[in-house]
């Protein structure tokens, strides 16, 4: 009598776990993304359960068009067990609404609907794309922040030989990233942000650091501190250069960009809040969407902000044209050698 | 008649008392303002200097060129208002210069600590002002 209530309960947990209810939202959790990017339309979906956020084609960086709650619905006849998935997005421009068909686990056609109503004179249009999940099982609901493109007016910039970062070789974006992370720790750099490049790459923006006239970060605490620290008076001569004399400071903010796409500066120049901002609102780590996407043709390049400031009751300039050379910057900050660089 | 005193001869100390103290900031901060050490911000390092001392200074060389036109010896003027007067000058002309020299051992960066420093620097410039009220107020022909 036993085993038959064990068989029972086996049986109703069996029928439980395979109900529709439970395995419709299962089937499209992830984060999908177009196999052939449309010049305009949506470019990726992020679907947890029934909620789902929509990423739309946009210059520079792609728009997010916000979450929604979408429906799933059975597809006569029901016994094929195919179903599809509708939800609409109301954006600013208008009306979008994408229907999801899952072809198997990985595969599903996307149909976009698109209406314009913002007065632009665009046309309405329809759209169908094949979108491949990406294994994050919907890791992605809070995307990657992007980074500002073109990027902000730089001191100076080096594109970084292949080997050091990058290898010539079609690697995935994970595995550049490990490779700068690693080089960041090495020189302990402790704080760093990143940002998704478009659909293309990623940046790395290292925290400000307080640097001397040669390249070298300063000693100790010294070196992440931006708040003027009591001077160095251990002799009459300090003292009096101390007392008469501006105390200046030289600082430095590198960003690392992978990208296959062009790095053109942006016509704004970088001034050092806007460099802590980028510091505070990145991520730590790429999501397992952008690690896993192997890239073929990236370049790793290392952009240079130096900031100076003339005293301590006046801000931080960016500088425009260094004495001090981009090698001289990276090789300071202790992230490779002058001879790795110049391979 | 003890605790009188002449009057011209109070307003002489007090004058070089202020004249040297003023000196002496005022060697301070062109030796800063010419070293660099406010960068462009020279203008905010004299607004600061000009309110902390002028109108005392001028308060006193006023008196004492007016005097100067009179008869000096009739008038005399109380001698704890005086002493008072010169001993709390001296104390705020000591305490201005101080903070300018301790600055190098602050935190704070040179505007921040003269924007602070008038705090301590406004109740004493008041007491100083009062006493020299006091002083003047007490003169006698």
């Amino acid at each position: 009598m036993r085993y038959i209530f064990h068989i029972i309960t086996v049986a109703l947990f069996s029928a439980l776990l395979s109900t529709p209810s439970f395995a419709q939202s299962e089937v499209l959790d992830g984060t999908w993304v177009g196999m052939s990017p449309a010049a305009e339309g949506l470019l990726r979906l992020v679907i947890r359960g029934s909620e789902v956020r929509a990423f739309w084609t946009c210059r520079p960086n792609p728009c997010d068009l916000g979450l929604t709650i979408g429906t799933f619905y059975s597809l006569l006849p029901a016994s094929s067990g195919s179903r599809a998935f509708i939800a609409t997005f109301t954006p600013v421009f208008g009306e979008v609404v994408v229907i999801v068909s899952p072809r198997n686990a990985t595969e599903s056609q996307v149909q976009t609907y698109t209406r314009y109503s913002d007065g632009s004179g665009r046309a309405d249009f329809a759209d169908t794309q094949i979108f491949i999940r990406l294994d994050d099982r919907g890791s992605e609901l809070q995307p990657m922040p992007p980074f500002p493109w073109p990027p902000p007016k730089w001191t100076s910039r080096y594109l970084l030989p292949d080997g050091l970062v990058t290898s010539g070789r079609p690697e995935s974006l994970g595995t550049f990233f490990d490779r700068i992370v690693s080089v960041l720790r090495k020189a302990a750099v402790e704080e760093w942000s990143s940002y998704a490049i478009e659909n293309d790459g990623f940046a790395i923006v290292s925290r400000l650091e307080s640097i001397d006239d040669n390249g070298r970060p300063r000693p100790g605490a010294q070196r992440w501190g931006t708040r003027a620290s009591a001077e160095n008076v251990d002799s009459l001569k300090n003292y009096l250069t101390a007392l008469f004399k501006a105390r200046t400071g030289r600082y430095r903010v590198i960003a690392f960009i992978v990208t296959s796409l062009p790095v053109v500066a942006g016509a704004e120049p970088a001034d050092a809040a806007r460099m802590n901002r980028l510091l505070r609102e990145g991520a730590t780590a790429l999501p397992e969407s952008m690690r896993a996407r192997v890239a073929n043709s990236v370049r790793c390049e290392a952009l240079v902000y130096e900031f100076f400031q003339a005293s301590a009751d006046e801000p931080m300039q960016l500088v425009e044209s260094s004495h001090l050379t981009p090698t001289q910057h990276l090789a300071g900050a202790g992230l490779w050698r002058v001879e790795d660089l110049r391979q | 008649m003890k605790d009188r005193v002449p009057l011209s001869r109070c307003q002489r100390k007090l004058a070089d008392v202020w004249l040297v103290g003023c000196a002496v900031i005022f060697l301070l901060l062109l030796g800063q303002s010419v070293g660099g050490k406010y960068g462009s911000q020279v203008e905010k390092a004299w607004s600061w200097f000009i309110p902390t001392v002028l109108p005392t200074l001028s308060v006193i060389v006023g008196a004492v060129a007016y005097q100067a036109r009179r008869d000096p010896q009739r008038v005399t003027a109380d001698r704890f208002a005086f002493r008072m007067s010169i001993g709390l000058s001296l104390f705020y002309l000591i305490l201005v210069i101080a903070t300018m020299l301790l600055q190098p051992f602050s935190r704070m960066t040179p505007l921040e600590l003269m924007a602070v420093s008038n705090l301590w620097l406004g109740p004493v410039q008041g007491l100083v002002g009062i006493m020299l009220g006091v002083f003047f107020a007490s003169r006698q022909s």
